[in-house]
């Protein structure tokens, strides 16, 4: 087991410096002067080289990788050409938001598209199966963009249940002020004790989460009844139905947890989608988090961080993929050998 | 003898974990039948793959007419592949459910190019006729045919570039025994009339009895027994042997295991790898690994290959 | 104990398996021997009531102790299943939950038929000893065991449930051959000591010989012949009976 450990992490490594190395090329192909975005399309010619000698851009490729590569292990992701502020102290700052806002979401995936899927299953051939499928299938289709708009105009416009955007209702300021522990208010929060703020920062959370939710909820169904129905041809269910467990045992303990490991895997995939969505929602939303900051850095094309960005999220979807690939080995024993 | 495959002292393995501890097989000239008699674990298929070089060998030799297969390249491997033909066991998995009879057996003639297009469906009737099929099937799909009559149809196609040696493994293993009588004919027919040579895997013992003029005995990646079938089968020196001869079942006829039982826990013995399962093993046979010694006409691995052992009662 | 009166399965329409009379009694042996399409695997099924799982539909009667079978409904048969009536499959080891450890799924059918759980640790080691199998082998998975090991364990859960019937399909067509016979004396110790009536069901006449009171000859869903194993192998009223006895591979019979 300890060696399954050992290799898997491994090779994580290896992707991460591979990323290291494709996107510094991938950043230097980018058409555009970074220079230019980072002082003005009205900076003089001294000012450009200044700041080209400032950030090293004037210094033979080589040497930039170098320099590129020692920063980053040593946390150094360089200043943001458009917040002015280091690279890493602005993702340490949008991060939490969107983990969080992704992790909610994800687990809101699972909590809804399992049972789904496990209904569509057990209803397998009747009405209910299509139904299930039909709503899965919706959720896959939709594009993000439209559906965070259309649950604005539903659940704001018309029945004015939720609120349209931001994290919170900035009135809560002066009622009751919230402390910032980690920069994400509905966690914050929750952890001061403030709950008037926490329910309403949880009520601004609705809408998005659902958002990025949907596609998720609608792929983890599709795998959870195809993967359940697979394993309840098997022998083994067979047998146990032979053995006389009820059915809900038969599904529920002893054909569901073969059927876990597709859907695991799937979970990794799925994250990565989440996470690109989070981009899209956050800005209709207008929540400050690491999609928000994406947004602003490729428009101003700024170099270092979109380096960075995507560094992280290199190294945010290589982390999951570890613990994915962890829960497999502990759900099914076939894996460890 | 005129040797036409020579398997010398080869080393198999997946990964670290070494399968086939150095196991020589000789196959002259066709026609001619070696059987590699073995359980799971035996590495008789690994063997098969290795034989066509499908398997990497980690030690030893494969000579085939003279020539070392391991070192061939180029058109001399392409040649190899012709002249060595392999039958697999499942005929269900080893045929393309998408491709028809037709494009399955003229595949091989299509491939090495040693038939021109317009007379590929003439070569492919022949074939089938040879085989006992009528024309007519060349259009079914597998799913179409019966277990006897797809197996046959593997059989046509590894005939289609006319091998001298082919490798059957477990050829009637999956079919039904009314079905497996007229594929055990065909066999024979086809080795008499192309004078085939052929290595039969089986753990059948009945069908390499009627096959195969010599065989060796493989337990987990070692040669117990080797020999030539009649003389193994009616008077089996090795315990092994003699314990898969009893345990044919037989219409009338009681069987003991003359194995002891695996209880399912137990660690591998540094000395005969049977040495666990055999009832007749001593201290020795767990600390020594016994060589492969002439006994009786034929060659036995055992430290107690000369004595005539029998159970207590 | 157990007897069938006219069953018939069918799926969509067509009937895969028509069985018209059996009894079996205590400690008795049944062989029923075919090849593939004769029905025999279905007719297994029907009498476990596994059929409406495969989306099929069973006629006609199935007594055991008195009760009828074919009428139940499926909370019902969750009380004759590993009760009275138990099965074994072919793959040994395909037929294990391959998450669960062997101990875990022992431990779970014990509990779901009431053993207390101070009684299930001793059941399950007088089981396995019976089977021959080491008690630490409950630590294991199905992958980790071999195929033969797998049966037994197989044979040692229906041993410990105390069953009346057993039926086999196929428990030794997938082992190799020095293990099959260990494998049969296994089934025979369990219908010495216990009594169980058992159902045997392969496509090797040899091997139901070594096993069998009476045989039950299928092909094509139909039942060509039955009666005592003596007569069928060597007095076989069918030709296809005498087909089948002809195709058992006999060592030295073609030289």
């Amino acid at each position: 087991m300890s060696r399954y450990i050992a290799s898997r992490i491994l090779q994580a490594l290896g992707v991460v410096l591979g990323v290291i190395v494709m996107t510094f090329v991938i950043a230097r192909l980018i058409p555009g002067d970074p220079a230019i975005a980072y002082a003005g399309p009205r900076a003089s010619v001294e000012e450009l080289a200044a700041v080209r000698e400032q950030f090293g851009l004037d210094l033979p490729m080589w040497q930039q990788f170098v320099s590129y590569v020692t920063g980053v292990l040593h946390g150094d992701l360089g200043i943001s050409l458009h917040t002015k502020q280091p690279v890493t102290s602005d993702l340490i700052q949008v991060l939490p938001t969107t983990l969080v806002l992704v992790g909610i979401a994800l687990v809101f995936a699972a909590i809804v598209g399992i049972p789904l899927g496990i209904a569509a299953a057990r209803w397998h051939g009747t009405f209910g199966d299509v139904a299930a499928k039909i709503i899965a299938i919706l959720m896959v289709s939709m594009p993000v963009f439209w559906l965070a708009i259309l649950l604005q105009i539903v659940f704001f416009s018309r029945l004015g249940w939720l609120p349209v955007a931001g994290q919170y209702d900035s009135a809560y300021d002066s009622i009751s002020p919230l402390y910032t522990v980690i920069g994400v208010p509905v966690i914050d929060s929750l952890l001061t004790g403030n709950w008037p703020v926490f329910v309403n920062a949880a009520a601004h959370m609705i809408l998005p989460v659902c958002a990025i939710a949907a596609y998720p909820i609608g792929a983890v169904a599709m795998v959870t009844r195809g993967s359940l129905l697979e394993n309840l041809g098997e022998e083994h269910v067979r047998m146990v139905r032979a053995l006389g467990f009820p059915e809900r045992a038969v599904f529920g303990r002893f054909a569901l947890r073969p059927s876990l490991n597709p859907i695991v895997s799937l979970i990794a995939l799925v994250f990565a989608y989440a996470l690109t969505n989070s981009f899209i929602v956050e800005s209709v939303f207008n929540w400050p988090g690491l999609g928000s900051y994406a947004v602003r850095a490729f428009v101003s094309l700024d170099i270092p961080a979109i380096l960075g960005i995507t560094l992280i999220v290199a190294l945010l979807y290589v982390l999951l993929n570890l613990i994915v690939d962890l829960a497999q080995a502990v759900i099914d024993p076939r894996v460890r050998a | 003898m005129n040797a036409l495959l020579t398997v010398n002292d080869v080393h198999l393995a997946y990964g670290e974990h070494e399968v086939v501890h150095g196991v020589d097989l000789h196959v002259p000239v066709g026609p001619y039948g070696l059987g590699i008699i073995g359980e799971s674990g035996s590495g008789k298929t690994t063997i098969a793959r290795a034989i066509l070089k499908l398997h990497p060998v980690v030690s030893g030799s494969i000579t085939f007419a003279g020539a070392d297969v391991l070192a061939l390249k180029g058109s001399d491997l392409s040649t190899y592949r012709r002249e060595v033909q392999m039958v697999f066991q499942d005929g269900d998995g080893a045929l393309d459910p998408r491709m028809s009879v037709l494009s399955s057996v003229s595949e091989p003639l299509a491939i090495h190019g040693i038939v021109p297009k317009s007379q590929r469906r003439e070569r492919v009737g022949d074939l089938l006729d040879e085989v006992g099929l009528t024309a007519d099937l060349m259009s079914r799909f597998p799913h179409q045919l019966s277990g006897g009559q797809r197996q046959r149809v593997v059989l046509a196609r590894a005939l289609a570039l006319e091998p001298r040696l082919l490798v059957l493994d477990e050829p009637t293993s999956a079919l039904d025994v009314t079905v497996q009588e007229r594929v055990l004919q065909l066999v024979e027919r086809l080795r008499e009339e192309r004078k085939l040579a052929y290595v039969l895997i089986s753990h059948n013992l009945a069908v390499v009895d009627r096959l195969c003029e010599s065989s060796v005995v493989l337990y987990e990646g070692t040669v117990m027994e080797s020999g030539s079938t009649r003389d193994l089968l009616d008077s089996p020196r090795h315990p092994y042997t003699r314990a898969l001869r009893s345990a044919v079942p037989e219409i009338g006829v009681h069987r003991s295991a003359l194995t002891r039982i695996s209880t399912g826990v137990g660690t591998s013995p540094a000395g005969c790898t049977y040495s666990e399962r055999c009832p007749f093993a001593l201290d020795i046979c767990r600390k020594e690994v016994p060589a492969l010694l002439e006994v009786d006409g034929r060659q036995v691995a055992c430290h107690r290959a000369g004595e005539a052992m029998t159970l207590p009662a | 104990m157990i007897s069938v009166r006219d069953l018939r399965v069918s799926y969509g329409g067509t009937v895969v398996a028509h069985v018209p009379e059996f009894d079996l009694a205590t400690g008795q042996v049944l062989g029923i021997a075919g090849e593939s399409g004769s029905g025999k695997s279905q007719t297994a099924l029907a009498l476990m009531g596994l059929t409406r799982y495969s989306g099929g539909t069973v006629t006609g009667s199935v007594t055991l102790d008195g009760v009828e079978l074919s009428t139940l409904s499926n909370r019902q048969w969750r009380s004759v299943r590993g009760r009275k009536i138990a099965m074994i499959l072919q793959s040994p080891r395909a037929a294990l939950n391959p998450t669960i450890s062997l101990g875990t799924l022992f431990a779970r059918t014990l509990k779901l038929h009431g053993v207390p759980r101070s009684e299930r640790h001793a059941r399950m080691e007088q089981a396995l000893d019976e089977v021959m199998l080491d008690p630490q082998i409950l630590t294991r998975y199905p992958h980790e065991v071999s195929g033969g090991q797998a049966q037994r364990f197989a044979i040692a859960l229906v041993a410990a449930l105390r069953v009346d019937v057993l039926i086999a399909d196929e428990p030794t067509s997938a082992l190799d051959v020095t293990v099959q016979s260990e494998v049969i004396d296994v089934l025979r110790n369990l219908r010495e000591s216990h009594g169980t009536a058992i159902v045997f069901i392969s496509h090797d006449l040899a091997v139901i010989s070594e096993l069998a009171d009476r045989v039950m000859v299928m092909r094509g869903g139909e039942v060509v012949e039955q009666g005592l194993t003596e007569q069928i192998l060597h007095e076989p009223a069918e030709q296809y009976t005498r087909d089948l006895v002809a195709a058992v591979p006999v060592i030295g019979r073609t030289r």
